[in-house]
């Protein structure tokens, strides 16, 4: 975050709660929101955007402390809103488009390929063939295969779907960290 | 708040950029508060990775999945993840020991058949080939019929309830005809808050008396939102009428019309 001091960030907790783990709590979870809007959005900077808003928010806890009434959230998401136009309108006029990423070479599919291999020995045996079996087959299999997986745990669809995600969330992070912590080719 | 299906069907046209301004906000304000609604979109995120990665889009989803949902890094990355996850579990799930084909063929003991067995099993073969055939021709005809992609450009209008009718000065919203879109998406103010999970049906009613029944409707922000492709609007006036389907299948009409004028 740019200007952003420890005094204002505890001042922008304040806002948020007066309890500062509920605080902690809320703009973590605004945080993350937020940027997952910017993201949807097409905002090729999302992370800077949202570091942006929280730093425009926070520049403006006195006022708001005193003024605001509502759901700080829809507070945020406006700020939020104006930065991404502005960068935008930044954007279009002085820099070129955003390259094409890279797409992966086939050393580091490898190296992907054994950290998921790793990530999934980590998992708890439960998750990691609920995650293999849940992933396999395609089209109709697929959804044969997901119903049965249902009837067989006595859960509805939607709620497999969710379990598969959560599993799927834990193993993104595991292998994120191991590509990171994975020697440079 | 429990999530109904007109939401998934939301969430997964926000992700590929197929709403209006008006509905990407409203998504976004629920978004940013139902915790429900936000686990949705990143499951739909997951499924839209998975579709793209296993070949499963629509071709004008697949469009809108790379020139909008990957405008983002952050997606991109994801996008390999995605690759890569398909990739181990069919690494995974492929037999470690696969029967060679030959073995298949020509072993077992069901080779081994009496003249009758073979008779029955003549018989059985064309039944199934006789299925085979009805199935494959009846779902030609289902996909030339339901197969429609969604169109991917819509002119939003807002359309305000009246209790007069057309004569007496009833609220009329005007559309121009030519439309730079595929289709109309029409947004029928609600007189009042209305339980999130009710369910509607629109009836669209043409100078000439056709009627037309409309029961994809969703309910976004205090309205009724319907699409029409905008090959079935010709010039012409037209009167809405709609009504709250209630859970044991009765219809209740909520007073006064909504007017449209397309000129």
């Amino acid at each position: 975050m740019g200007d952003l001091t420890k005094e204002r960030f505890d001042q922008l907790l304040g806002w948020l709660d007066a309890d500062r783990d509920a605080a902690a709590l809320k703009y973590e979870r605004i945080r993350l929101r937020i940027t997952k809007v910017l993201v949807s959005r097409g905002c090729c900077e999302a992370e800077t955007c949202v570091d942006e808003t929280i730093d425009r928010v926070a520049a403006k806890t006195d006022w708001l402390i005193l003024n605001y009434v509502g759901d700080p959230t829809l507070y945020f998401y406006g700020v939020a809103q104006r930065v991404h136009k502005e960068h935008l309108r930044k954007t279009f006029r002085s820099d070129p488009p955003p390259t094409e990423m890279d797409p992966m070479n086939s050393e580091e599919r490898e190296q992907l390929l054994d950290c998921l291999d790793a990530c999934m020995e980590h998992l708890p045996e439960d998750n990691a063939s609920l995650a293999i079996r849940y992933y396999e087959g395609e089209k109709q299999a697929k959804i044969y295969n997901r119903k049965k997986m249902a009837a067989e745990l006595e859960i509805t669809l939607d709620a497999l779907r969710i379990r598969a995600h959560r599993i799927r969330l834990e193993l993104k992070k595991c292998v994120l960290k191991c590509l990171e912590e994975a020697p440079a080719h | 708040m429990s999530l109904n299906r007109n939401d998934l069907i939301l969430i997964r046209q926000y992700l590929l950029g197929q709403l209006a301004e008006e509905e990407q906000q409203a998504i976004e304000h629920r978004l940013l508060r139902e915790d429900a609604l936000f686990e949705e979109l990143e499951v739909t995120e997951d499924e839209l990775f998975d579709e793209y990665v296993a070949d499963e889009l629509t071709p004008v989803d697949r469009k809108q999945f790379e020139q909008y949902f990957l405008s983002a890094p952050e997606r991109r990355r994801e996008l390999e993840f995605a690759g890569g996850l398909h990739q181990y579990v069919a690494k995974k799930t492929v037999p470690e020991n696969p029967i060679p084909r030959s073995l298949k063929v020509t072993q077992g003991p069901w080779l081994e058949r009496t003249p009758l067995e073979g008779i029955v099993q003549k018989q059985l073969f064309r039944m199934v080939a006789i299925v085979a055939f009805v199935v494959v021709i009846g779902g030609v005809i289902w996909f030339i019929q339901h197969d429609r992609h969604p169109p991917t450009i819509y002119a939003a209008f807002t359309v305000n309830i009246s209790s007069n009718n057309r004569a007496d000065g009833g609220a009329v919203t005007e559309i121009k005809l030519p439309l730079a879109a595929d289709a109309v998406r029409l947004h029928l103010k609600l007189p009042e808050a209305l339980d999130q999970t009710a369910r509607f049906r629109v009836e669209l009613l043409k100078e000439s008396g056709e009627t037309l029944n409309i029961e994809r409707v969703a309910l976004i922000e205090h309205a009724a939102v319907i699409e029409l492709p905008a090959a079935q609007l010709s010039r012409g006036q037209y009167a809405l009428k709609l009504y709250v389907v209630k859970p044991d299948g009765t219809e209740e009409r909520i007073n006064g019309s909504y007017f449209l004028s397309v000129k």
